[in-house]
Protein backbone atom coordinates (compact mmCIF):
# COMPACT_ATOMS: atom_id res chain seq x y z
CA UNK A 1 0.00 0.00 0.00
CA UNK A 2 3.20 2.46 0.41
CA UNK A 3 4.20 1.53 -3.06
CA UNK A 4 3.76 5.39 -3.41
CA UNK A 5 5.53 6.98 -1.00
CA UNK A 6 8.51 4.59 -1.47
CA UNK A 7 8.30 5.00 -5.41
CA UNK A 8 8.17 8.59 -4.99
CA UNK A 9 11.56 8.39 -2.93
CA UNK A 10 12.59 5.99 -5.62
CA UNK A 11 12.13 8.45 -8.33
CA UNK A 12 13.93 11.59 -6.15
CA UNK A 13 17.04 9.61 -5.24
CA UNK A 14 17.37 8.93 -9.03
CA UNK A 15 16.35 12.19 -10.37
CA UNK A 16 18.57 14.42 -7.75
CA UNK A 17 21.39 11.82 -8.75
CA UNK A 18 21.07 12.94 -12.40
CA UNK A 19 20.66 16.32 -11.93
CA UNK A 20 24.11 16.94 -9.69
CA UNK A 21 26.14 14.57 -12.22
CA UNK A 22 24.15 16.50 -15.01
CA UNK A 23 22.79 14.32 -17.01
CA UNK A 24 20.52 14.80 -20.39
CA UNK A 25 18.45 11.38 -20.00
CA UNK A 26 18.45 8.53 -17.58
CA UNK A 27 18.36 4.97 -19.22
CA UNK A 28 18.08 2.57 -16.82
CA UNK A 29 16.85 2.38 -13.29
CA UNK A 30 17.57 -0.75 -11.18
CA UNK A 31 15.84 -1.80 -8.01
CA UNK A 32 15.64 -4.71 -5.88
CA UNK A 33 12.85 -5.84 -3.76
CA UNK A 34 13.08 -8.15 -0.99
CA UNK A 35 10.37 -10.79 -1.31
CA UNK A 36 9.43 -10.03 2.22
CA UNK A 37 8.69 -6.58 1.62
CA UNK A 38 5.43 -5.06 1.51
CA UNK A 39 5.30 -3.60 -1.58
CA UNK A 40 4.21 -5.42 -4.85
CA UNK A 41 7.00 -4.63 -7.93
CA UNK A 42 4.13 -3.70 -10.47
CA UNK A 43 2.63 -1.02 -8.40
CA UNK A 44 6.34 0.62 -7.65
CA UNK A 45 6.56 0.11 -11.52
CA UNK A 46 3.49 2.20 -12.18
CA UNK A 47 4.30 4.70 -9.66
CA UNK A 48 8.07 5.39 -11.37
CA UNK A 49 6.41 5.79 -14.40
CA UNK A 50 4.27 8.52 -13.37
CA UNK A 51 7.20 9.92 -11.35
CA UNK A 52 9.59 10.37 -14.40
CA UNK A 53 7.08 11.59 -16.75
CA UNK A 54 8.45 15.39 -17.96
CA UNK A 55 12.14 14.52 -16.14
CA UNK A 56 15.32 13.22 -17.90
CA UNK A 57 14.17 9.64 -16.39
CA UNK A 58 10.65 9.77 -18.75
CA UNK A 59 12.10 6.67 -20.93
CA UNK A 60 14.20 5.25 -18.69
CA UNK A 61 14.35 1.33 -18.78
CA UNK A 62 12.81 0.33 -15.21
CA UNK A 63 14.62 -2.68 -14.05
CA UNK A 64 12.72 -3.94 -11.15
CA UNK A 65 14.18 -7.51 -9.56
CA UNK A 66 12.34 -9.32 -6.79
CA UNK A 67 15.04 -11.10 -4.13
CA UNK A 68 14.64 -14.01 -2.72
CA UNK A 69 15.12 -13.99 0.97
CA UNK A 70 17.95 -15.03 2.76
CA UNK A 71 18.23 -16.24 6.15
CA UNK A 72 20.92 -17.09 9.14
CA UNK A 73 20.19 -19.68 11.53
CA UNK A 74 21.54 -19.09 14.84
CA UNK A 75 21.50 -22.65 16.02
CA UNK A 76 22.84 -24.68 13.46
CA UNK A 77 24.65 -22.14 11.40
CA UNK A 78 22.32 -22.80 8.29
CA UNK A 79 22.34 -20.39 5.91
CA UNK A 80 20.35 -19.75 2.73
CA UNK A 81 16.67 -19.59 2.01
CA UNK A 82 13.11 -19.98 4.02
CA UNK A 83 11.03 -22.46 3.45
CA UNK A 84 7.50 -21.50 1.90
CA UNK A 85 4.48 -24.03 2.92
CA UNK A 86 2.44 -24.19 -0.84
CA UNK A 87 -1.16 -24.69 0.97
CA UNK A 88 -3.31 -25.49 -2.37
CA UNK A 89 -6.22 -24.00 -0.11
CA UNK A 90 -5.14 -20.69 0.07
CA UNK A 91 -3.59 -20.07 -3.55
CA UNK A 92 -0.34 -18.98 -1.54
CA UNK A 93 2.80 -19.63 -0.54
CA UNK A 94 2.88 -19.59 3.35
CA UNK A 95 6.32 -18.54 4.68
CA UNK A 96 7.05 -20.31 7.90
CA UNK A 97 9.83 -18.24 9.89
CA UNK A 98 12.00 -21.13 11.18
CA UNK A 99 15.59 -22.74 10.07
CA UNK A 100 14.56 -25.36 6.47
CA UNK A 101 17.19 -27.86 8.47
CA UNK A 102 17.13 -27.78 11.98
CA UNK A 103 13.29 -26.19 12.71
CA UNK A 104 14.91 -23.62 15.08
CA UNK A 105 12.83 -20.47 15.40
CA UNK A 106 15.85 -18.30 16.23
CA UNK A 107 16.77 -17.30 12.70
CA UNK A 108 17.87 -13.72 11.82
CA UNK A 109 16.82 -12.62 7.81
CA UNK A 110 20.02 -11.34 6.04
CA UNK A 111 17.84 -10.80 2.74
CA UNK A 112 14.58 -9.96 1.47
CA UNK A 113 13.44 -7.36 3.48
CA UNK A 114 14.34 -4.32 1.08
CA UNK A 115 13.96 -1.64 -1.70
CA UNK A 116 17.19 -1.25 -3.11
CA UNK A 117 17.86 0.76 -5.72
CA UNK A 118 20.77 -0.75 -6.87
CA UNK A 119 22.53 1.30 -10.06
CA UNK A 120 21.46 3.56 -12.65
CA UNK A 121 22.74 4.58 -15.90
CA UNK A 122 23.00 8.25 -17.13
CA UNK A 123 23.59 9.79 -20.45
CA UNK A 124 25.69 12.87 -19.92
CA UNK A 125 26.52 15.94 -22.61
CA UNK A 126 28.12 15.68 -25.43
CA UNK A 127 30.88 17.22 -23.62
CA UNK A 128 30.89 14.25 -21.14
CA UNK A 129 31.56 16.74 -17.81
CA UNK A 130 30.22 14.30 -16.09
CA UNK A 131 32.42 11.78 -13.91
CA UNK A 132 31.81 8.17 -13.27
CA UNK A 133 31.94 7.38 -9.73
CA UNK B 1 11.60 9.25 -34.85
CA UNK B 2 14.97 10.78 -34.16
CA UNK B 3 17.06 8.09 -31.97
CA UNK B 4 19.44 9.50 -29.92
CA UNK B 5 22.53 6.91 -29.70
CA UNK B 6 25.38 7.49 -26.70
CA UNK B 7 28.99 7.42 -28.17
CA UNK B 8 30.83 4.98 -25.68
CA UNK B 9 32.13 7.32 -22.62
CA UNK B 10 29.07 9.36 -22.53
CA UNK B 11 27.32 6.39 -20.45
CA UNK B 12 28.20 6.77 -16.70
CA UNK B 13 26.65 3.42 -14.58
CA UNK B 14 26.34 4.92 -10.83
CA UNK B 15 26.04 2.75 -8.41
CA UNK B 16 23.71 3.64 -5.86
CA UNK B 17 23.05 0.84 -3.88
CA UNK B 18 20.65 2.97 -1.78
CA UNK B 19 17.95 0.76 0.08
CA UNK B 20 14.94 2.79 1.21
CA UNK B 21 13.46 0.44 3.77
CA UNK B 22 16.82 0.42 4.87
CA UNK B 23 17.27 4.14 5.88
CA UNK B 24 13.71 3.72 8.07
CA UNK B 25 15.59 0.72 9.76
CA UNK B 26 18.24 3.03 10.24
CA UNK B 27 16.36 5.42 11.95
CA UNK B 28 14.33 3.02 14.06
CA UNK B 29 17.98 2.19 15.64
CA UNK B 30 18.90 5.91 16.21
CA UNK B 31 15.29 6.11 17.83
CA UNK B 32 16.08 3.05 20.07
CA UNK B 33 19.38 4.55 21.12
CA UNK B 34 17.86 7.54 21.64
CA UNK B 35 14.87 6.08 24.09
CA UNK B 36 17.92 3.95 25.81
CA UNK B 37 19.73 6.66 26.60
CA UNK B 38 16.73 8.18 28.86
CA UNK B 39 15.49 4.67 29.89
CA UNK B 40 12.37 4.80 28.31
CA UNK B 41 10.79 1.41 27.45
CA UNK B 42 8.91 1.66 23.74
CA UNK B 43 6.20 -0.47 23.01
CA UNK B 44 4.61 -0.22 19.60
CA UNK B 45 1.33 -1.50 18.96
CA UNK B 46 -0.13 -2.66 15.26
CA UNK B 47 -2.41 -4.37 13.78
CA UNK B 48 -6.44 -3.31 11.53
CA UNK B 49 -8.52 -0.34 11.71
CA UNK B 50 -10.75 -1.49 13.97
CA UNK B 51 -8.98 -4.25 15.79
CA UNK B 52 -8.63 -2.87 19.10
CA UNK B 53 -5.72 -0.93 19.44
CA UNK B 54 -6.70 1.61 21.33
CA UNK B 55 -9.08 -0.05 23.91
CA UNK B 56 -5.50 -2.27 24.35
CA UNK B 57 -3.28 0.52 25.01
CA UNK B 58 -6.20 2.17 27.51
CA UNK B 59 -6.35 -0.92 29.36
CA UNK B 60 -2.18 -1.23 29.44
CA UNK B 61 -2.43 2.45 30.25
CA UNK B 62 -4.64 2.30 33.44
CA UNK B 63 -3.28 -0.71 35.24
CA UNK B 64 0.69 0.31 34.88
CA UNK B 65 0.27 4.30 35.84
CA UNK B 66 0.87 3.50 39.07
CA UNK B 67 3.86 1.17 38.17
CA UNK B 68 5.27 4.08 35.35
CA UNK B 69 5.22 7.30 33.81
CA UNK B 70 3.59 6.53 30.51
CA UNK B 71 2.97 8.41 27.25
CA UNK B 72 1.50 7.85 24.43
CA UNK B 73 1.86 8.17 20.27
CA UNK B 74 -0.87 8.05 18.80
CA UNK B 75 -0.42 7.88 15.18
CA UNK B 76 -3.56 8.36 13.19
CA UNK B 77 -4.26 9.36 9.55
CA UNK B 78 -6.57 12.45 10.64
CA UNK B 79 -8.31 12.57 13.49
CA UNK B 80 -7.32 12.86 17.33
CA UNK B 81 -10.13 10.75 18.74
CA UNK B 82 -8.12 8.09 19.75
CA UNK B 83 -5.09 10.47 21.58
CA UNK B 84 -8.47 11.67 23.75
CA UNK B 85 -8.78 8.33 24.94
CA UNK B 86 -5.81 7.44 25.42
CA UNK B 87 -5.54 10.80 27.14
CA UNK B 88 -8.49 10.71 29.20
CA UNK B 89 -7.35 7.08 30.47
CA UNK B 90 -4.54 9.09 32.16
CA UNK B 91 -1.49 9.26 29.99
CA UNK B 92 0.29 12.10 27.99
CA UNK B 93 -0.48 11.75 24.32
CA UNK B 94 1.20 12.80 21.12
CA UNK B 95 -0.93 12.84 17.93
CA UNK B 96 1.14 12.15 14.69
CA UNK B 97 -1.44 12.49 11.71
CA UNK B 98 0.28 10.83 8.56
CA UNK B 99 -2.01 13.02 6.04
CA UNK B 100 -2.41 10.26 3.55
CA UNK B 101 -0.02 7.76 4.63
CA UNK B 102 -1.05 4.44 5.51
CA UNK B 103 1.68 3.65 8.37
CA UNK B 104 3.73 5.30 11.22
CA UNK B 105 7.60 5.62 10.05
CA UNK B 106 10.72 5.88 12.08
CA UNK B 107 11.53 9.55 11.11
CA UNK B 108 7.76 10.77 12.22
CA UNK B 109 8.57 8.79 15.67
CA UNK B 110 11.50 10.90 15.79
CA UNK B 111 9.95 13.77 15.27
CA UNK B 112 7.32 13.18 17.95
CA UNK B 113 10.29 12.01 20.22
CA UNK B 114 11.55 15.28 20.52
CA UNK B 115 8.61 16.77 21.60
CA UNK B 116 8.54 14.66 24.85
CA UNK B 117 10.18 15.17 27.91
CA UNK B 118 11.85 11.52 27.98
CA UNK B 119 13.76 12.34 31.33
CA UNK B 120 10.02 12.13 32.74
CA UNK B 121 8.88 9.21 31.57
CA UNK B 122 9.46 4.93 32.03
CA UNK B 123 7.20 3.58 29.49
CA UNK B 124 6.20 4.89 25.99
CA UNK B 125 3.03 3.39 23.53
CA UNK B 126 2.97 3.58 20.20
CA UNK B 127 -0.01 3.40 18.36
CA UNK B 128 0.53 2.55 15.17
CA UNK B 129 -1.91 4.00 11.53
CA UNK B 130 -4.60 1.06 11.81
CA UNK B 131 -3.63 -1.76 8.63
CA UNK B 132 -2.14 -4.40 9.43
CA UNK B 133 0.20 -4.67 5.90
CA UNK B 134 2.18 -1.43 5.35
CA UNK B 135 3.24 -0.96 9.55
CA UNK B 136 5.05 -4.15 8.99
CA UNK B 137 7.46 -2.53 6.71
CA UNK B 138 8.26 0.42 9.16
CA UNK B 139 10.30 -0.31 12.20
CA UNK B 140 10.11 2.42 14.29
CA UNK B 141 12.53 1.98 16.82
CA UNK B 142 10.53 0.33 19.87
CA UNK B 143 11.66 -3.05 22.24
CA UNK B 144 8.37 -4.40 21.86
CA UNK B 145 6.01 -4.55 18.92
CA UNK B 146 2.68 -5.60 19.67
CA UNK B 147 0.18 -6.66 16.79
CA UNK B 148 -3.81 -6.71 17.67
CA UNK B 149 -5.62 -9.22 15.58
CA UNK B 150 -9.08 -9.49 16.29
CA UNK B 151 -11.87 -12.25 15.92
CA UNK B 152 -14.36 -9.49 13.48
CA UNK B 153 -11.34 -9.81 10.95
CA UNK B 154 -12.25 -13.49 10.23
CA UNK B 155 -10.33 -16.63 10.31
CA UNK B 156 -7.76 -16.08 7.66
CA UNK B 157 -6.11 -12.74 9.28
CA UNK B 158 -2.82 -14.31 10.41
CA UNK B 159 -3.01 -16.76 7.08
CA UNK B 160 -3.04 -13.51 5.12
CA UNK B 161 -0.38 -11.29 6.61
CA UNK B 162 2.17 -13.41 7.36
CA UNK B 163 5.06 -10.83 6.94
CA UNK B 164 2.94 -8.42 9.63
CA UNK B 165 4.43 -11.05 12.64
CA UNK B 166 8.06 -10.84 11.52
CA UNK B 167 9.08 -8.16 14.07
CA UNK B 168 6.70 -9.02 16.87
CA UNK B 169 6.99 -10.02 19.93
CA UNK B 170 3.40 -10.51 21.35
CA UNK B 171 0.40 -11.49 19.18
CA UNK B 172 -3.04 -10.17 20.75
CA UNK B 173 -6.25 -12.25 20.15
CA UNK B 174 -8.72 -9.72 21.10
CA UNK B 175 -12.53 -9.38 21.09
CA UNK B 176 -12.36 -13.42 22.33
CA UNK B 177 -16.24 -12.77 23.96
CA UNK B 178 -17.59 -12.38 20.42
CA UNK B 179 -16.24 -16.05 19.27
CA UNK B 180 -19.77 -17.63 19.79
CA UNK B 181 -21.51 -15.06 17.59
CA UNK B 182 -18.82 -15.04 15.18
CA UNK B 183 -17.81 -18.63 14.95
CA UNK B 184 -14.18 -17.81 14.42
CA UNK B 185 -11.85 -20.05 16.78
CA UNK B 186 -9.18 -18.07 18.93
CA UNK B 187 -7.56 -21.34 19.32
CA UNK B 188 -7.08 -21.78 15.23
CA UNK B 189 -5.52 -18.07 15.20
CA UNK B 190 -3.14 -18.68 18.13
CA UNK B 191 -1.73 -22.47 15.93
CA UNK B 192 -1.69 -20.25 12.89
CA UNK B 193 0.47 -17.52 14.68
CA UNK B 194 2.46 -20.23 16.46
CA UNK B 195 2.97 -22.22 13.44
CA UNK B 196 4.51 -19.06 11.75
CA UNK B 197 6.50 -18.23 14.69
CA UNK B 198 6.96 -20.08 17.34
CA UNK B 199 8.64 -17.73 19.68
CA UNK B 200 5.64 -15.34 19.67
CA UNK B 201 3.57 -14.95 23.05
CA UNK B 202 -0.11 -15.12 22.48
CA UNK B 203 -2.54 -13.59 24.51
CA UNK B 204 -6.31 -13.79 24.13
CA UNK B 205 -8.41 -10.38 25.29
CA UNK B 206 -11.46 -8.55 25.81
CA UNK B 207 -10.39 -5.20 25.37
CA UNK B 208 -13.68 -3.72 26.61
CA UNK B 209 -14.03 -5.92 30.01
CA UNK B 210 -10.46 -5.70 30.49
CA UNK B 211 -9.83 -9.81 30.49
CA UNK B 212 -6.24 -10.79 29.45
CA UNK B 213 -4.82 -7.42 29.79
CA UNK B 214 -2.85 -8.68 33.10
CA UNK B 215 -1.91 -11.57 30.71
CA UNK B 216 -0.48 -8.87 27.94
CA UNK B 217 1.61 -7.18 30.76
CA UNK B 218 2.87 -10.28 31.75
CA UNK B 219 3.96 -11.28 28.00
CA UNK B 220 5.72 -8.06 27.39
CA UNK B 221 7.28 -8.33 30.42
CA UNK B 222 6.10 -4.97 32.03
Amino acid sequence: MHEFSVSQAIANLVLEESRKREAKRVLLVEVEIGELSLLNPEQVEFWLRLAFEHTPANEAELRLEVVKPEIVCERCGYRGGLSFKDDPVYHFLTPAFRCPRCDSPEIVIRKGRGCRVRKIEILTGEDGQAQAS
Amino acid sequence: MKVIRPEEGEIFDIELDEDLLQRNRELAEENRRYLNRFGVLAVDVMGSVGSGKTSLIVQLISRLQKKYRIAALAGDTTTTVDAERLRSAGAEVLQINTGKECHLDANLVKKALKELDLQKLDLLFIENVGNIICPADFPLGSHRRVVVVSLTEGPYVVLKHPFSFLDAQVVVINKVDLAPALKVDPGELEKQVLELKPALKVVRTNCLSGEGTEKTISALGL
